[in-house]
Parts: C-alpha cells; structure tokens; sequence
C-alpha cells in the first residue's frame, strides 16, 4: 500500500496527520497516513511530509539521524511547510543543516517577527487559498536553469509556493486551515512519481 | 485583506513549538547556547527562577536591553514574563519584538483579582495552570498555550507531575460525559461551559500544553513527555547546572527521545552536577509561587 510519512521530530506534525488523513479519505484512496520518527520508518514512506517547526531544531535531527541519506537514496517525494520548506532549500540566511533537495535560496523569517505574522487570501494551483503565515519564510532566489522549478504562487512580491520535480516547498500552514486542496496535489504527486 | 493577531496565528504560533524545549536566559550568551543546543525558543529573564527564589522582594518584567539583547543575538523566537494582570509590562514587551508572553506567576503578580485580557494582543500569550479549571480559564481569557505550574526554580518535578497527571486526570473524566454532566462539571471546576466541551469532544486541551517547573535533568524531561506533555519549559535546570551547554543538549535530545531509555542513558551520563533541589516542604506557603494567580 502507499504511504505518507509526515515526519514527527518537532512542530506541528499532529496537525499535519490530521489533514493528510481528510485527504485521503475526500480523494477515497487507499493510502497508509503515518507518523514516522527515524530513518527505518522514513525508508518505507513514499511521500514525506515535513511540517512547520524549528528548521534548526528539525534539520539537527534529521541529519542526527540519517534521515537526509535515506530520503536522497530512495528519492522520496518530499512536501515541506513553513520550516519544511526551508529545510528542503540548498542555502538559508544561517548556517544549519539543510536537506538541500531543491535548488532554491529561502529566507527566514522573511516577514519579520510574531507581530507581523499575517493571514491572507493567496492564489495557489488557480484557487483561492486561506494563507496563515506564522513567522513565515519566503523565496529569496531559485536556479532559474533548471527546468523542471515550477513557481506555484506569489505573494506581495514573495514567491511564498514553489515545485521542483516531486518536491513542493511552500512558506504558509495549510494545516492550519480546513481546505485539503495542497495536501491534494502532493498526493497526486506521490502517485505520478511512483507510475515513472 | 491582510489580518494579524488571529487565533489562529496565536494558537499556530504555539502548535510551532510542539515536541520541543523552551529555555530561560538572561543574556545574548546564554540564548547562543540554548539555539545552538536545539532550543525552539528562549524565554528572555532578569534572573533565573531559583535566582528569584533566592533574591527576595518584588520580581518584575526583565530589563528591555536584557530582552532587545537576546531578540538581537538569535533567530528562533523569543518569549519574556511579564506580571500577572501587568498589562503595561505586556505591552512593553509586545512593543520589544518579543514572540510570545508569559503572564507568569514566577514574577510577582501586579494584579490579585484579574488576568490580562489576552485577546486584546497581537502576540500570543502562555500561561500556567495546575488544573483544568484554570488552563481553562486562562484560554477563555486569550492565552494561546498552557504550560503545567510546577514549583519554579526548585529543580523538584514533583509538582510539574501532579499538575500534569492533574490536567491530563481531569480530561480522561470529563471524555465521554453526558452533556448535562459537563454541565455539572464545569460549574464545579470553575470553568466556561463551551470550552469544556470543547476538551471533552478533543480528548486532550484545545491548545498546546507544555511541562514547567523543576525540570532539571534529561530524564526529568522525558518522564513529562511520557505523561503527555507537548514540550518543555526549563528554567533554573540549564543555567544552574556545572555544565549548561550539556545540560541543554542533553536535555533537548531527552525530549526528542523521550520514548528511548537507551538513548536518556546516553545522553544522561557524566553530565555532572545537575542544580541542587529544594525539597516541596521546606517552603513556607508564601515561598509558592503556584498558589499565584489560579
């Protein structure tokens, strides 16, 4: 059976479970939800799903726990939010462990701090989308070689949602709303990625 | 339409920190140790709680260099105490930069009768509770996280762990009750009906609770996470230690691996002097700092 880790180190990950198991049940699939801690259970996902957090904290423990080298060697589909989406980039404004996974430059805290955290109506995947930004990071720059990057939306200037093969990298909390429309283009993604 | 200070933002804020240790410091050094051991905040203080403790007289919100000092020095967020009801020291501290704020009974409280009104705030609240009734009461009054009282600055868990057992305890019972019980039990516990309710129907807090007070060691830590805290606080137990910068590691890897006695043993050897304890009954009534604010 497929299924989708949403990996639980730090952060909103119950949330996240949450959400992914609406998904699955409104597209009437027949996938395994799973929350997933260390690399022998990350090694049996088809899809990850890294949840907003504290990018330095989760970073140390993936890399304390190998489970950078096993996303890489299995090429597992990974959808990051808020400081997933700063661990999936190649550089960040500091130094600490990243997965490096696409060839973007995110900036922390790109808003500033829990004062300015904001929500706003964004577009995303031609939708209306209830943004919740909490300290939230953004794009700073992308590889504008590489042609399979795909911006998914912008914001006030921002490019706040982007794609690169299977991975997506978006900077706002969609498990913090109730619409499922994000954690739905992942999934269809997990499955693209496993018919190749 | 741009919105701030939602609920949702407050709460999501809170729901950021799920899984991880927040720790006190009172200066730029001290919060570099607790971001580079794996802290998901700091919590920006004039003195330490068993400093507090220790010095007497009438604790106050820190000194806003102290506050600017550590909000400068890191990229995680950063939180601060402000008095009990002190709504200006709240609003200095939101003014500051500061990420959220702990309306905390560590610091004297300003008002004997009254809570702040948490909701008229952008930035998000936490506050203590050694009961349902008042995590309740506090959520109903705005706070977006609710941490477990504990006995501050004693590096004695035993009153973090009958408040918890406590909390958790209460919403065992009250999962699965009949409308009219609830009801009933609401009433008792001094709490608002709706948010009864609400914790009735979830099986847990509507928002993210967090373990406090007299958490000193790495085992310490996991026995909270085991009783179904969602994180830690940690006060005097770092930066009262023989060796902080192990002490917070070890510390953050005991709450990563809470569930893993092979990994606490690890990271539990040769750590050397943990703070030294109080013990609950050598402390007069008005030495406890739980009994503020309920």
């Amino acid at each position: 059976m497929v299924k989708i880790g949403i990996l639980n180190l730090q952060g909103a990950v119950s949330e996240h479970f949450d959400m992914t198991r609406k998904t699955v049940e409104n597209l009437k699939l027949d996938i395994e939800v799973e929350e997933v801690r260390y690399s022998d259970d990350v090694e049996k996902c088809d899809g990850l799903i890294i949840s907003g957090g504290e990018s330095t904290v989760i970073g140390k423990l993936i890399k304390e726990r190998g489970i950078d080298k096993v996303i890489k060697e299995n090429n597992i589909p990974v959808f990051g939010t808020c400081a997933g989406m700063v661990l999936l980039g190649k550089k960040t404004d500091f130094n600490q462990p990243l997965l490096e996974l696409m060839d973007i430059t995110v900036k922390r805290n790109t808003y500033g701090r829990q004062k300015d955290s904001f929500e706003a109506e964004i577009e995303i995947l031609n939708q209306k989308y209830s943004g919740v930004f909490i300290r939230a990071p953004a794009l700073e720059s992308y590889d504008g070689s590489k042609n399979d990057i795909k911006i998914l939306s912008e914001f006030d200037g921002e490019i706040i949602a982007i794609q690169q093969g299977h991975n997506i990298a978006i900077s706002f909390h969609p498990e913090l709303t109730e619409d499922t429309l994000i954690h739905e283009y992942f999934i269809e993604e997990v499955l693209t990625s496993l018919n190749h | 339409m741009i919105e701030k200070g939602t609920k949702v933002l407050k709460e999501g804020f809170a729901k950021m920190t799920k899984g991880g240790v927040i720790m006190d410091v009172v200066n730029a050094e001290q919060a570099s140790i607790a971001e580079d051991a794996g802290a998901v905040a700091v919590m920006a203080l004039e003195k330490v709680p068993a400093d507090i403790r220790a010095a007497g007289g009438v604790a106050r919100m820190a000194d806003p260099t102290i506050v600017e000092e550590v909000v400068d020095a890191v990229s995680i967020p950063v939180m601060a105490k402000a008095r009990i009801g002190h709504i200006a020291e709240a609003q200095i501290l939101e003014t500051l930069g500061v990420d959220m704020i702990d309306e905390s009974e560590v610091l004297t409280p300003a008002d004997e009768e009254y809570h702040i009104n948490k909701k008229e705030f952008t930035i998000p609240f936490v506050c203590g509770a050694r009961n349902l009734g008042e995590a309740l009461r506090r959520i109903d009054e705005g706070a977006a996280m609710i941490r477990t009282k504990g006995e501050p600055g004693t590096g004695n868990i035993v009153e973090a762990v009958r408040h918890m057992r406590m909390v958790m305890g209460e919403i065992r019972t009250i999962h699965g009750m009949e409308e009219e019980e609830l009801w009933k039990y609401a009433r008792n516990i001094e709490a608002p009906i709706e948010l009864v309710k609400q914790t009735a129907e979830l099986g847990k807090l509507p928002v993210v609770n967090f373990a406090a007070g007299g958490i000193a060691t790495p085992a310490d830590a996991s026995l909270m996470m085991q009783l179904g805290s969602d994180g830690i606080f940690v006060g005097s137990g770092i930066f009262k230690s023989n060796n902080p910068e192990a002490f917070a590691k070890a510390i953050v890897e005991a709450t990563a691996n809470y569930d893993k006695p092979e990994v606490l043993a690890e990271v539990s050897k040769g750590l050397g002097e943990a703070m030294k304890g109080l013990e609950m009954s050598t402390l007069s009534e008005s030495d406890r700092m739980q009994d503020r604010g309920i």
